[in-house]
């Protein structure tokens, strides 16, 4: 289970102190697939972050998976996010000069695992999501697609109980939202929790959705908890 | 973490660097130039001070000249046995030396004639000069000369003929020596010194005292200096003063103030050396600078994907590490090899710089010392600044939020 409990976030941005959080509180039950929605600047994505451990908040507290982790040291938020957490970025986030199947394979490679068996896991995965024709190609050489599925098996390479995605049908074709949404399908199925930032539902992806959570301004204006239609 | 972890991120750094070949390139080209010349300043620098400490050695404990109208002149042998007299002397010897200018092949080359005193050799059996051919002077000895290798090589010339040898003067050869002044001498060479100490040794020809005197046109009572030997270290300098007091017209060098003459004559260069050092430093800061620079604006988002997929700040700082440790080591590696072998060539272009001995004919390469200590210098200075610089932003980056290094 994920919870935050009135969480806030402030940043400086210049000389102006910007509160892109406001007393947030959320819970996400384990194996619910949640929506967080608003318009850009609505806090929805730094939600995400907080809850993915990108981010620290500076007022509140989070729960993830029974234990509060508001107040962990790096390291251990290190260790959740390469155990826990798969985190799907808006802009991909893949790193330029790296393979397709090198940018999967990346959280698996401080752990110590060769790369024999570090290109096996990674070309599973690609295999599942139709790109392991592209597994030697540099990432930059990939279609925005192709990059975006990349980014999910990247987030998927050490089968995190959860799955953040922030905006994951914002850069793709229409051709591509389909995909996606059938990966995100199948992850549900198989019990992953996940959490998705959009500035609009899908109509496609509405039916997957347990719970939608409408931001404004930093802080929650609308919670919606809906019944599972798989 | 695992030994397999770092293992794991050993490879990834070297896998960077053939990625990033252009950025690798950019850094250890320059770096390879700096190492490369700091390199070759150590090692020649080092030369002059080993062929320093080796000259020392050869020193006798105080060298007694005589002064004629405030300039150096001879030395009469009539203070000789008073010198004698004062307490913890042990020996005193006298010598004969002087220049010898000649030309050679158009060149104008400066030899130095030395006459020693081979009836009273006080160096304990061991000679000062190592002998590459023949032998070395015997007591009694006339007319006989071991020659520099300088001099060995300079006079290509036929007994017989003045200084237009057919083949090089060797051993058992014959060496007939005019010069400018009119001074004439003939010699038997019977021995030919090494190289060990070549700049100050390349010039030599030692003769008995009697030619020296001879050539150079000393009465017997007539000396250049005496050398003045001590029954103990310790007493060098009460020696040193008792002479300068009790002899007016003469100027008293213990071994220590002629060695520091030596050290002012290189000294100048030395200096130079190290305004190129600094320079060299300042070089060395200014390219891992602009590779700070670099990496912090380029590498801080890649920082940030590391560290949102999980990297600890820890391994993403190893590996930057490790990647300028490579860079380092090697740029660092072949610098130094680069500069080891360009001064092993003589340091051309700069030689006569380095030298300073326009005079000296031949010319003979730039000493060359490479020591454990020198190297360990070199590769501290070519490798930790990089290795520091490439921490630090990595710190820098690795120690924010992965979203905040993301979007900066």
């Amino acid at each position: 289970m994920i919870r935050v409990e009135k969480a806030t976030k402030s940043y400086q941005s210049g000389k102006v102190k910007v509160r892109a959080l406001n007393d947030v509180s959320l819970e996400v039950k384990k194996g619910e697939m949640a929506v967080l929605s608003g318009p850009s600047g609505s806090g929805k994505s730094t939600m995400l972050n907080v809850i993915g451990c990108l981010t620290r908040i500076t007022g509140g507290r989070l729960w993830l998976a029974d234990r509060e982790v508001s107040h962990f040291p790096d390291h251990f938020l290190a260790a959740i996010r390469r155990e826990k957490i798969g985190f799907i970025f808006q802009q991909f986030n893949l790193l330029s000069g790296y393979s397709t199947w090198e940018n999967v394979s990346l959280p698996l490679l401080p752990m110590g695992i060769s790369e024999k068996e570090r290109r096996i896991r990674a070309m599973k995965l690609l295999e599942e999501l139709n790109l392991e024709t592209r597994a030697d190609f540099m990432a930059n050489e990939l279609s925005g697609g192709e990059q975006q599925r990349a980014a999910i098996a990247r987030a998927l390479i050490n089968d995190p109980e959860i799955i953040l995605a922030d905006e994951p049908l914002s850069n793709i074709d229409t051709g591509h939202v389909r995909m996606v949404i059938d990966i995100l399908r199948e992850l549900k199925k198989r019990g992953k929790t996940i959490i998705v930032s959009s500035h609009d539902t899908q109509p496609s992806m509405a039916s997957l959705v347990d719970r939608t959570v409408y931001f404004a301004s930093g802080e929650i204006s609308l919670q919606e908890e809906l019944g599972e239609e798989l | 973490m695992r030994i397999a972890g770092h293992i794991n991120l050993w490879l990834m750094a070297s896998q960077n660097l053939r990625r990033w070949r252009g950025k690798s390139l950019a850094i250890v080209i320059p770096l390879i130039l700096v190492m490369a010349t700091a390199s070759f300043m150590m090692f020649t620098r080092g030369g002059f001070v080993k062929d320093a400490e080796i000259a020392r050695g050869f020193l006798p404990d105080v060298t007694v000249q005589g002064i004629e109208a405030g300039r150096v002149g001879k030395i009469s042998l009539a203070i000789k046995k008073r010198i004698e007299e004062i307490p913890h002397v042990k020996l005193v010897i006298p010598r004969v030396w002087g220049y010898l200018p000649l030309k050679i092949e158009g060149t104008d080359a400066a030899y130095t004639m030395m006459g020693l005193d081979l009836e009273q050799m006080v160096y304990d059996g061991k000679l000062p000069w190592t002998i590459e051919k023949g032998a070395f002077l015997a007591p009694g000895d006339r007319n006989k000369a071991v020659l520099g290798q300088g001099v060995a090589l300079s006079f290509k010339t036929d007994v017989g003929e003045r200084f237009v040898v057919e083949d090089t003067v060797d051993v058992g050869e014959r060496l007939l020596v005019e010069d400018t002044l009119g001074n004439r001498g003939e010699f038997e060479v019977v021995g030919v010194l090494n190289n060990t100490v070549q700049i100050y040794s390349t010039d030599l020809i030692i003769v008995s005292l009697e030619d020296a005197r001879l050539f150079f046109g000393y009465g017997e009572n007539e000396a250049s200096d005496l050398l003045v030997y001590a029954d103990s270290p310790e007493n060098v300098d009460r020696i040193a003063w008792e002479i300068a007091g009790s002899f007016k017209n003469t100027r008293v060098l213990t071994a220590k103030a002629l060695t520091d003459l030596v050290k002012e004559a290189f000294g100048r260069r030395g200096g130079t050396f190290q305004a190129m050092w600094l320079i060299l430093l300042t070089t060395v800061l200014l390219l891992v600078w602009a590779q700070s620079a670099h990496i912090s604006v380029d590498v801080s988002k890649e920082i940030g994907i590391l560290k949102a997929v999980g990297w600890q700040t820890g391994e993403i700082i190893e590996m930057r590490m490790m990647e300028s440790l490579i860079l380092g080591l090697g740029g660092t590696s072949i610098g130094i090899l680069a500069g080891f072998l360009y001064a092993l060539l003589g340091t051309p272009g700069i030689s006569g710089y380095c030298l300073g001995c326009a005079s000296v004919y031949p010319k003979f390469p730039v000493p060359v010392n490479c020591d454990f200590q020198s190297i360990v210098l070199l590769f501290i200075l070519g490798v930790l600044p990089l290795m520091g610089v490439s921490a630090i932003p990595a710190w820098l980056a690795g120690v924010v939020d992965p979203d905040e290094a993301i979007r900066r």
